[in-house]
């Protein structure tokens, strides 16, 4: 393993949240680096931490995780049309990514970048 | 008349409220200063008495939860009766390489890691249990990281009461105003956990927002 998979948000939103968390931990956990359209839950990303965590062990060290929102700066109309489309159709705004780290190092986060830096 | 017994009853459980103890939780990413800060908090109230916890500059030092109850933070004739709570440090990653670099030999590095991981899967299940929370961050380091997103947005999410608590303001790289762009929603108090400057501000903030 060690490649990137890009998961749709219309593949996770059908999901159970249990399911769903297993799907992209367990890709992780396999090597790859997931990347997907919108972000978790703030619920879901605390699972998803405790479960990395509880399956630490020698070849797996946990995971790095890191949210790009896209526009930092946004106009009071844009953030009520976000908050209808998010209404509608779920939160698919931004790109949430998340891989092992014994592959990524770090993450590093501003609201308009991403810098993943590999080992 | 009807707001007359409104305020009545307003008033008869905020006197109620203001008796009842909290949970106050510290939490934060690992070495952020959380004990220190505990250790500080304790010894202001508890004097000489006061228990001390192990710190040190290598990570995951705390690896259990650890709570002194029954305390009393007193000010201007005003107290808040609480336990308190000092969690280990909170991570999406423990590898006990990490360690053997710190200089640990293999074998306590291993053990390390493994407590540490219970640790913060102890810590996470602790955030049920507090009412307030002091989030304890480094603020020679960069906020912006998905850690320090994910606590602050769980915590909201659970009701919590949130005061960020900007430490180690004693080192030139300290930058408290990048934490406040961060996290321009919340209270946000500087101070060194090590010199005890700024605790003071950080008590009268616990009564402003807690009490």
């Amino acid at each position: 393993m060690g490649g990137v998979q890009v998961l749709s948000h219309t593949l996770l939103k059908d999901l159970d949240p249990v399911k769903k968390l297993d799907k992209i931990f367990d890709t992780v956990k396999s090597g790859d680096i997931v990347m997907i359209e919108g972000r978790l839950t703030a619920d879901e990303e605390t699972t998803l931490i405790s479960k990395a965590l509880r399956n630490v062990s020698g070849k797996f060290t946990g995971i790095e995780i890191a949210f790009l929102e896209g526009t930092a700066k946004k106009s009071i109309s844009q953030k009520l049309k976000d908050k209808i489309v998010k209404l509608l159709a779920g939160d698919r705004f931004g790109l949430t990514v998340i891989g092992p780290s014994k592959i990524i190092k770090e993450i590093k986060m501003n609201p308009e970048k991403l810098e993943i830096m590999l080992k | 008349m009807t707001s007359f017994f409104s305020n009545k009853l307003f008033r008869f459980f905020k006197f109620f409220k203001k008796n009842q103890k909290i949970s106050l939780g510290l939490y934060g990413p690992p070495n952020a200063g959380k004990t220190t800060l505990a250790n500080l908090v304790l010894k202001d109230i508890l004097g000489e008495d006061a228990p001390e916890f192990s710190t040190s500059s290598v990570e995951h030092e705390t690896r259990n939860v650890q709570t002194v109850e029954k305390l009393e933070l007193k000010k201007n004739g005003r107290t808040i009766n609480f336990n308190l709570i000092d969690t280990p440090g909170i991570a999406t990653k423990i590898d006990f390489e990490d360690f053997v670099h710190d200089g640990m030999k293999k074998k306590e590095a291993k053990e390390r890691a493994m407590e540490a991981t219970q640790g913060v899967i102890e810590s996470i299940k602790w955030i049920d249990s507090v009412d307030a929370v002091l989030i304890v961050l480094d603020s020679t380091l960069n906020p912006y990281n998905q850690v320090n997103i994910t606590l602050v947005a769980n915590l909201v999410n659970k009701n919590k009461k949130i005061i960020v608590v900007a430490n180690k303001t004693d080192l030139k790289k300290s930058n408290t105003e990048k934490i406040k762009l961060v996290f321009p929603d919340y209270k946000i108090v500087g101070i060194s956990a090590k010199t005890g400057e700024g605790i003071e501000d950080l008590y009268d903030t616990i009564f402003k927002e807690f009490y």
